[in-house]
């Protein structure tokens, strides 16, 4: 679900965790009677047997389907770890896997960059026009991924405006049709990512730097610090949650993308834009190859679970 | 100081400046479509073109051809099926947890946050074939409770989060006065919960709205399908005629802008203070 | 236990398993004799006055309302509720649907998708309505043989007959007579090496030789042309067809490959070709950006209504300047769902595809009709894919697309077309590419 969990904010970190449990021990002597406990248990069963039946028994479904060569219809069999094995084989799978790391650039790293410029120049002196600007900065990421693809697409045609603009600038030679380019589509396709997500972080950036104590920009510019020096030793570290926060978002969005390349390039020219998500769609579904697809599912699962427990690991240790 | 004071003024033009640049790049694709869409129909286009003339055909033309009665019948009708459910089960659900602490709401509450980071890829090959053997793929009522099911954990953290940012006196009181556990909910805290159940609609309104792949898995029918996965499957089809294709895109997300302008605030709030929160 | 059951049923959802598993019951009888038994006594070539509703699952649009039309008009009890899928969308949904517990009682043939459904029996073996409507005399024989496989699907052009056609295509070569002309060709080439020679008198008037839509088939499609005449084509249908040992890595599909590798290198296939579709491909052809266009016949409607008499049709030429006798071709064919409940109106509606009447219908779609016989009054570019055509038929040379190989074929053609067009990918690593899926899927 490239979309919600990019929109979602990320689960509340271990540090929230433990101050929960502090909030817990101040509270004991306020809990619930027993009864009450109990009763609560019928508010939050609808929402459990929902989330039980549709979300977790599936995704376990898929784990067990990962160990299984199935077509979805006849008897299956029992293959033990040979869909993992293939994974790291079949050199379209691994390649894959390689090209959602590599869209992780433009989906997270480079849209945290964009995010944090666009916050530096929103913050404090520009008053006119600021929620204009914070509106329009976030409105791609409101879309439907589908329509962003048909819409860059048609952008990137061979007569599309971005070769206009090329050529309007003086750089006719290197125009082409950016999304059948063997060494540069998924590039392209990146760039499609930053333009969606750089508004996201840019959003969550503002939230954190609205909530920084005025008085430590006071205090810098009592130490002579210009408008650079605030923004890097004020805002930067007042802002250090809230860009773990974007990386974790667009990281999931970046590995778990499957609109924007079914809809522009369909994992085109020669594979190049092959991503773990479109491929399990296909493997599934057109190929009726289940099991490899569900353990290509559980490993992409394993690597965003992975690059989110890292990016909050490496966040923490640095504080 | 008196240095600086210069290049402030310079300062704000160039941010202003860089800020003009970043918005057109933002507005560029939306320009495009919109120029687009206002060719005449069929058409062809190269790059950024004034229309000669203004033509609103196209409109009505990839309405028809695209069948968006159809398409945006049923993108309202899961819309408006996951909208409430998925909110009443969070707003429950985290009553539950945070204010009644039902025995085991902190592990519970953990294996809701879990569902935060699983890819929708996880679910969807295996839903599919759980979906077929009880007869709900191809059907409104599956689409709405998987979409409910990939969307609570977010609810249920940002209700939870909601209730347990309240005075506790206010509960307490409602208790001291005989309420019941429902009664508590629905006359002390609901009342004060609108902003933030507000937030969590719009939010599950265009989750709902843009979601892809779970739809093009569940859906076989193609009169039952939402307007992206229509729009999706539509570019194949009509791919060379980019004033009708534009026109299109257009009427995809024309109510998703809308509804996000309505609601700017409540985009914000719930993106920012969601993820924060935490 | 495990492996047996893919799910295991949660209780509450007993009474379901209940029903269902008389389903199951009810189906595995069905497959497991290979005919179905309820209907071996019914088995007739009258049908009911009664009500009938029958749902068709399509992805080819024309022809199929029409021939629908065409066929309740003349049974008026007959409601056929019709529905259409992109082609994109089409394996995956119709090997959904068909698998499902309410399937359509009849979908478009997809080879891709019989794969799985033939060997579960979901698909009726249409054995016995073929000898009660003598259907061996009525559709041409090649057409049923690509539509007949073994029970595992492993194996076509023998065993079973799944489906039966409706209409028939075959891939050639459109051109613009008018750019032809300024580029100073004389009409359309003979040979191989004429029509070379005609692409780059056309490059060097300035326009681009051919239109390809890399993105999606028409990379391969090229391909598979010159394959056609380049290849050996009892090889080609062995491999096609699945039987044992077969392989493409042989000198004609070596040929082939090199020969289209040329063209990229000579620059008759644009290095746009991989973000092409197949519409823009033929948009741009019917716009006049290119000379020469390479697809099926189902373009031919569109094209002649767009361009008029500006537009030809001829086959792939050989190296020799034979006439083409071996093209390759598909069918928008129907299988009847082993589900149904009305095996003999969905069979009286795969007879009607071989009437006369239907024969209009087919052709004025753009296609070539079932009925050889039919007398169509084809005039214009139709008329010449006509003719091709009938040679083609008359040598018994029409053969599946590469793609009905295995399951997985198309996720190989496409890419590794794409590959040779952006030079990344060399003749030996495409074919072992299409080899290894081939494997694959015959190795059980």
């Amino acid at each position: 679900m490239p979309d919600d969990l990019a929109m979602s904010p990320s689960p509340p970190r271990a540090g929230a965790a433990r101050g929960g449990e502090e909030n817990a021990v101040r509270r004991t002597r306020r809990l619930p009677r027993g009864s009450r406990r109990a009763k609560g248990l019928l508010y939050v069963l609808p929402a459990l047997a929902v989330y039980v039946g549709f979300a977790i028994w599936p995704a376990l479904s898929t784990l067990r389907l990962s160990f299984l060569e199935w077509d979805g219809i006849l008897p299956p069999v029992w293959a033990a770890f040979e869909n993992y094995v293939e994974i790291f084989q079949d050199p379209a799978l691994y390649e894959a896997i390689l090209h959602s790391l590599i869209l992780i650039i433009f989906f997270s790293f480079v849209p945290v960059v964009i995010g944090l410029l666009m916050t530096a120049l929103l913050l404090g002196r520009v008053r006119t026009g600021m929620t204009f600007f914070r509106v329009v900065f976030f409105l791609p990421q409101v879309l439907p991924l589908v329509a962003v693809g048909v819409t860059w697409r048609w952008l990137y045609a061979e007569n599309g405006v971005i070769n206009q603009f090329l050529e309007v600038i003086g750089l006719g030679g290197i125009t082409r049709a950016w999304l059948g380019d063997y060494h540069l589509a998924l590039v392209a396709l990146g760039l499609i990512g930053t333009w969606t997500m750089s508004g996201l972080c840019m959003m969550l950036f503002l939230a954190g730097a609205q909530k920084i104590d005025t008085s430590l920009y006071e205090a810098a510019i009592i130490d002579g610090a210009g408008p650079f020096q605030q923004f890097r030793h004020v805002t930067l570290p007042g802002v250090r949650r809230e860009i773990t926060i974007a990386a974790v978002i667009t990281t999931i969005a970046a590995l778990a993308s499957f609109d924007l390349v079914f809809v522009t390039t369909n994992g085109g020219p020669a594979g190049q834009t092959n991503v773990p998500a479109l491929l399990v769609y296909r493997l599934a579904f057109n190929e009726g190859n289940i099991g490899s697809a569900s353990a290509l599912a559980v490993v992409l699962t394993v690597i965003v679970i992975g690059f989110v427990s890292a990016i909050r690991y490496f966040a923490r240790e640095d504080r | 100081m008196r240095p600086r004071a210069g290049s402030k003024i310079g300062g704000v033009s160039v941010r202003y400046a860089v800020l003009v640049i970043l918005a057109l790049m933002v507005l560029l694709p939306f320009v495009s479509i919109i120029l687009a869409a206002l060719h005449a129909p069929g058409s062809q286009i190269s790059g950024l073109s004034i229309p000669d003339q203004w033509s609103w055909q196209n409109f009505t033309l990839a309405w028809e051809q695209g069948n968006f009665t159809n398409l945006m019948r049923s993108s309202m009708i899961i819309a408006f099926g996951v909208v409430p459910l998925a909110v009443l089960l969070a707003t429950l659900a985290a009553y539950g947890l945070s204010i009644l602490k039902v025995w085991g709401n902190r592990v519970l509450s953990l294996g809701f946050v879990l569902g935060l980071t699983l890819p929708v890829e996880l679910v969807v090959v295996a839903l599919y074939f759980n979906l077929r053997e009880v007869g709900l793929t191809n059907s409104y009522i599956g689409i709405i409770l998987a979409e409910a099911a990939l969307f609570l954990p977010f609810g249920v953290y940002w209700m939870q989060a909601h209730f347990s940012s309240m005075p506790e006196e206010l509960v307490e009181a409602a208790r001291i006065d005989g309420a019941r556990d429902m009664m508590v909910l629905v006359r002390v805290l609901l009342p004060i919960s609108w902003p933030a159940i507000t937030t969590l609609s719009v939010l599950y309104f265009m989750w709902s709205w843009n979601q892809f792949l779970l739809v093009l898995v569940m859906m076989q029918d193609p009169d039952r399908r939402t307007a992206p996965a229509g729009l999706g499957l539509f570019v194949g089809q009509y791919s060379t005629d980019i004033p009708l294709l534009a026109a299109a895109s257009v009427i995809v997300i024309a109510p998703i802008v809308i509804v996000y302008l309505t609601f700017q605030r409540s985009f914000v709030n719930g993106i920012t203070q969601g993820a924060v929160k935490g | 236990m495990r492996k047996t059951a893919p799910f295991r049923r949660p209780g509450a959802l007993l009474a379901l398993g209940t029903t269902a598993a008389l389903a199951l019951a009810a189906c595995a009888g069905g497959s497991g004799g290979g005919e179905t038994n309820q209907s071996d006594n019914d088995v007739s070539t009258t049908i009911t006055d009664e009500p009938v509703t029958l749902t068709l699952s399509y992805t080819n649009e024309p022809p199929t309302e029409d021939l629908i039309d065409g066929f309740t008009e003349h049974h008026p009890n007959v409601t056929i509720d019709a529905q259409q899928t992109p082609f994109n969308d089409y394996v995956k949904s119709i090997k959904l649907a068909m698998s499902s517990d309410d399937p359509p009682d009849i979908a478009q043939y997809n080879p891709g998708a019989m794969n799985t459904l033939v060997p579960a029996g979901l698909i009726l073996d249409l054995g016995p309505w073929a000898e009660a409507y003598g259907w061996s005399e009525k559709f041409p024989a090649a057409s049923l043989e690509v539509l007949s496989s073994d029970e595992s699907a492993q194996q076509f052009g023998t065993g079973n007959l799944y489906a039966a056609p409706g209409a028939l295509s075959v891939l050639g070569v459109f051109y613009n007579t008018s750019i032809l002309d300024d580029a100073g060709v004389d009409g359309a080439p003979a040979t191989l090496e004429e029509f070379e020679e005609a692409m780059r008198q056309v490059q060097d008037s300035g326009t681009d030789p051919l239109s390809v839509g890399g993105l999606e088939v028409g990379g391969f499609h090229i391909w598979n042309a010159l394959l056609n005449v380049l290849g050996d084509v009892e090889d080609y249908r062995a491999w096609v067809y699945g039987e044992d040992g077969a392989t493409i890595e042989n000198d004609g599909a070596a040929e082939a490959t090199d020969t289209l590798i040329e063209w990229v290198d000579e620059g008759y296939i644009p290095s746009s070709a991989n973000a092409t579709a197949d519409s823009d491909a033929q948009a741009n052809f019917a716009n006049g950006e290119s000379a020469f266009l390479i697809t099926g016949n189902w373009a031919a409607a569109d094209l002649e209504s767009e361009m008029g008499e500006d537009v030809g049709f001829f086959l792939m030429p050989t190296a020799s300047g034979e006439p083409a006798t071996v093209a390759s071709g598909a069918s928008v064919a129907y299988a009847i769902s082993s589900k149904t409940e009305h095996p003999n109106v969905a069979a009286a509606f795969l007879d009607y595809l071989s009437s006369e009447e239907a024969a209009q219908i087919q052709f004025e779609g753009g296609f070539m009709p079932i009925n050889t016989e039919a007398e169509l009054g084809a005039e214009g570019v139709r008329a010449e894919i006509a003719d091709s055509f009938a040679t083609v038929v008359e040598n018994d040379g029409i053969v599946p697309f590469p793609d009905f190989a295995s399951p997985g074929m198309i996720d190989k053609l496409t890419p590794g077309v794409q590959g040779l067009i952006s030079e990344t990918m060399t003749r030996d690593e495409f074919l072992r590419s299409l080899q290894e899926s081939w494997d694959e899927h015959h190795a059980g």
